[in-house]
């Protein structure tokens, strides 16, 4: 029995909503592509002849949203350029036990370290670290090589690391 | 493979496009072995931070104007937390054009007003203008007098001999005296010259 857009989407709709905020800058952008992205999965769903991934048909719609999205917003290097205020603003310190204000701290600075990759590094790193991905898969959905999204990978884990140099 | 793996060679193996002689080494090397679960544990931390949603921004107030519950128009503090929210630099181009926009203002403005007499007299107020060009005759016409009398009040002029049979001599004479030759009765009242 396939399945209904009810049940597909209690099952993807928090997973593609956090792919688009990894995406996306901004969480209210994510969630206007999450509606989009299941909009269009109302449209095709009653189409569908055939038995199909929706994981991962929804996953190749959002990312090909976001990166419409990007496209479309001609201020977002101002908003790029922005990046440290907000970022200085989010790490400083409030009032709470250090343990919480290291980890927070730490989440924050992840979070701002991952938004400085290239596009293609952090849909790549999205896919194969957090969504869970092989290299083939990937590949697929962003249209390029295997060997592409194992540089990719390579490049954004190493820049990572780099600008987050004290993790541990 | 002697060499231990650097850390660009320690992510290639991690996004499985490692050389196999990188793999093998690493396999062997107890030390890049450790180097590689540290990058584990690191990336561990990452996805760990990703997972869950983005940080908030502290809260950003900002005066709006609204009405309230009880009919009464007034600011009211909203609170801006996500990131899409415009930052400050986001509209920072504003001011720019703001900026630009009067500069352009002003300079059609000095231009106008440099270009104005053609124009005026061109866009239907001739009078004005002739009025305007008349007054700038009268004024010449002041200065000249000045002029002349500065120019002949040494009494140089009463060292220039003149001729009698030159024509229009009273007013001649009159110019280099630093005057006007007397008008009634052309020129011959009691108080004028009489030479």
């Amino acid at each position: 029995m396939p399945p209904t857009y009810a049940d597909l989407y209690r099952e993807h709709h928090a997973r593609i909503e956090g792919l688009c905020r990894l995406l996306l800058a901004s969480a209210a952008d994510a969630e206007e592509i999450g509606q989009e992205v299941f909009l269009r999965l109302h449209r095709s769903l009653p189409r569908a002849e055939a038995p199909m991934a929706w994981g991962a048909w929804l996953t190749r719609v959002a990312v090909n949203a976001c990166r419409d999205r990007r496209r479309a917003r001609w201020w977002r290097a101002w908003r790029d350029r922005s990046d440290e205020l907000v970022e200085a603003e989010i790490a400083a310190p409030a009032p709470t036990p250090e343990e919480t204000v290291a980890s927070r701290e730490q989440h924050a600075l992840v979070w701002a370290a991952f938004r400085r990759l290239p596009t293609r590094q952090r849909e790549v790193f999205a896919l194969r670290q957090i969504e869970g991905w092989s290299t083939e898969d990937t590949a697929r959905a962003l249209g390029v090589s295997t060997g592409s999204v194992k540089r990719h990978l390579s490049r954004a884990v190493s820049k990572l690391r780099a600008m987050l140099g004290g993790l541990r | 493979m002697t060499r231990c793996l650097d850390e660009r060679a320690l992510a290639d193996v991690f996004a499985g496009g490692g050389y196999t002689r990188e793999v093998a080494h690493l396999a062997a090397c107890v030390a890049c072995r450790g180097r590689y679960r540290a990058l584990e544990r690191d990336l561990a931390i990452v996805r760990a931070a990703l997972r869950e949603p983005p940080p908030e921004l502290p809260y950003r107030r900002e005066p709006q104007t609204e009405r309230s519950d009880r009919g009464e128009w007034g600011p009211v503090w909203l609170c801006q937390t996500g990131r899409g929210e415009r930052s400050p630099r986001a509209t920072a181009w504003l001011g720019t054009a703001a900026v630009a926009v009067a500069a352009a203002m002003a300079i059609v403005v000095v231009l106008r007003a440099s270009g104005a007499p053609g124009r005026r007299h061109a866009s239907g107020a001739p009078q004005r203008y002739a009025l305007a060009a008349h007054g700038r005759r009268a004024e010449m016409a002041d200065a000249m007098d000045d002029v002349s009398a500065a120019l002949f009040a040494t009494g140089d002029g009463r060292s220039f001999a003149l001729r009698r049979d030159v024509p229009d001599y009273l007013h001649a004479t009159a110019a280099l005296s630093g005057g006007w030759p007397c008008t009634d009765g052309l020129g011959l009242g009691s108080d004028c010259m009489s030479d």
